[in-house]
């Protein structure tokens, strides 16, 4: 029987990395599932600023999703671990506080929307380690990741759990290894991104967050930085390039899991909109999982990128 | 153990410290302005007395059950100077890089640049994914805020939180 799942794209991945969009499609098909949008969906909102600034509007934003999902019958599966986070805590708290529901349901009802709890919200990590399991996964993987060793940066609000944050942590590094890719052990992979702190202080979250986090990366020998979080994947590249600035050279290549996976599973590395990545994931894609010529014409072209350098 | 309060305009934030042993244990909540009154711990931990009344002295908060009454601080009398670490009731700033901002509050409410358009025909997908968006012509979320009128006008049917100072 084939899965069927709602899916939540939140902002970043079709605005920035469309990339993860159509691996996840591609991927779940693969793996029997199937992937149904979610037309005239919002922001999640934003688990930070967005909940921070505006408590109670945030809180109808994500209503209004729940409540769109929820008429299609299926899970809900969210791409994203910030949106995730607002909306597994929407769904929460909207079950449990009647007065919350009711208000936010005085707001829907002028879109003919009513909020109801029993939204089974998912995140696709989950979903793809629990539901499908990385043994599916190494079933269809027909490109090894062979030569990738990559860090795994799991993300803040993936660890926000019932579960212990290392538990969280293997779920990603456990779906990486599927592919064949080698898991580097680094002590820092449960440190933050450090988006939330560079919205403030790019100077701060560069000299507390990035900075100690790629050192402890490129130390561990790392040649890519996989993810699951678009909005961690945009920081570590945009951190990275705020390093280089600084005059540390570093240009680690940040996949995503989906992407990740996606590129293992065959896909074809010039036909995913990598470019749109602001590391060196497209570089790094064809020389791992590309044709051989195709591969050979790279080298030259990611010679000194791939792998980084040092961060000091 | 100790209490520190922190003004922060649209609230006032109580941090108790414990020691337990090398350890410190900060146990922290916030009153949202103009909120000022909260329980006093005194029955629970005595030491509490004076620090919770230094703070009903220099900020402004009532701790309902603290038996101390008269100034330690202060001059008796009236001098004019009341709690003179406390800010005037305000909002939070929150201090955003612009383009981050545009990337988290209207990422999905807006169109995708062209750059980015491209890449996804490009792929086969369509130029903006399924998103409501600012000048979509159906009935949404985002048209309701902009022409609701009542407790909010940015957030129709709901009530402003307390001490959102605006």
């Amino acid at each position: 029987m084939t899965r069927e799942y709602t899916v939540y794209l939140g902002c970043m991945i079709p605005m920035r990395f469309p990339s993860i969009e159509m691996a996840a499609h591609k991927v779940f098909e693969k793996l029997g599932a199937k992937l149904h949008d979610l037309p005239g969906y919002t922001c999640c909102p934003d688990p930070v600023l967005g909940r921070l600034a505006e408590p109670e509007f945030s809180l109808v934003l994500s209503a209004r999703n729940l409540a769109m999902a929820a008429k299609s019958g299926r899970d809900l599966l969210v791409l994203c671990n910030g949106c995730y986070e607002t909306l597994v805590e929407a769904e929460e708290t909207l079950a449990h506080d009647e007065k919350a529901r009711a208000e936010v349901n005085g707001t829907l009802r002028k879109e003919g929307l009513e909020y109801k709890p029993g939204v089974r919200v998912r995140s696709f990590i989950d979903t793809l380690a629990r539901d499908i399991g990385s043994e599916a996964i190494r079933r269809c993987v027909t490109k090894q990741a062979i030569g990738v060793k990559t860090a795994c940066h799991t993300g803040c609000h993936m660890l926000r759990s019932k579960e212990h944050p290392r538990e969280r942590v293997k779920l990603l590094e456990s779906l990486a290894a599927a592919t064949g890719a080698e898991i580097a052990s680094y002590p820092m992979d449960t440190l933050c991104c450090g988006f939330p702190a560079a919205t403030a202080s790019e100077d701060f979250a560069v000299e507390n967050v990035i900075k100690p986090k790629m050192n402890s990366i490129v130390s561990s020998g790392a040649n890519a930085i996989v993810t699951g979080c678009p909005t961690c994947l945009y920081q570590l590249e945009a951190g990275q390039s705020a390093l280089r600035k600084r005059g540390v050279e570093t240009n680690v290549p940040v996949i995503h899991l989906l992407e990740l996976i996606w590129l293992s599973f065959g896909g074809d590395p010039e036909k995913m909109g990598l470019e749109l990545h602001q590391s060196p994931v497209k570089e790094f894609a064809v020389k791992h999982w590309g044709k051989a010529e195709t591969a050979r014409n790279h080298e030259g072209a990611t010679k000194g990128r791939d792998g980084g350098g040092s961060v000091g | 153990m100790a209490i520190t309060c922190v003004d922060e305009a649209a609230f006032r934030e109580l941090l108790y410290h414990y020691s337990l042993g090398s350890d410190v244990l900060t146990l922290r909540t916030r009153l949202w302005k103009p909120e000022t009154t909260t329980a006093s711990i005194t029955t629970a931990d005595p030491a509490a007395e004076l620090m919770e009344h230094e703070i009903t002295e220099l900020f402004g908060v009532a701790f309902e059950g603290n038996p101390r009454g008269a100034n330690m601080i202060l001059p008796d009398g009236d001098t004019g100077i009341r709690h003179p670490l406390s800010r005037q009731q305000g909002s939070i700033e929150v201090r955003i890089d612009r383009n981050l901002a545009n990337i988290v509050s209207t990422g999905a409410t807006t169109q995708s640049s062209k750059r980015v358009a491209k890449v996804r025909t490009g792929l086969g997908m369509a130029e903006n994914p399924p998103v409501c968006v600012l000048a979509c012509p159906g009935s949404c979320a985002t048209q309701d805020i902009s022409d609701a009128s009542g407790a909010s006008s940015r957030h129709p049917g709901l009530r402003k939180r307390k001490g959102d100072g605006q």
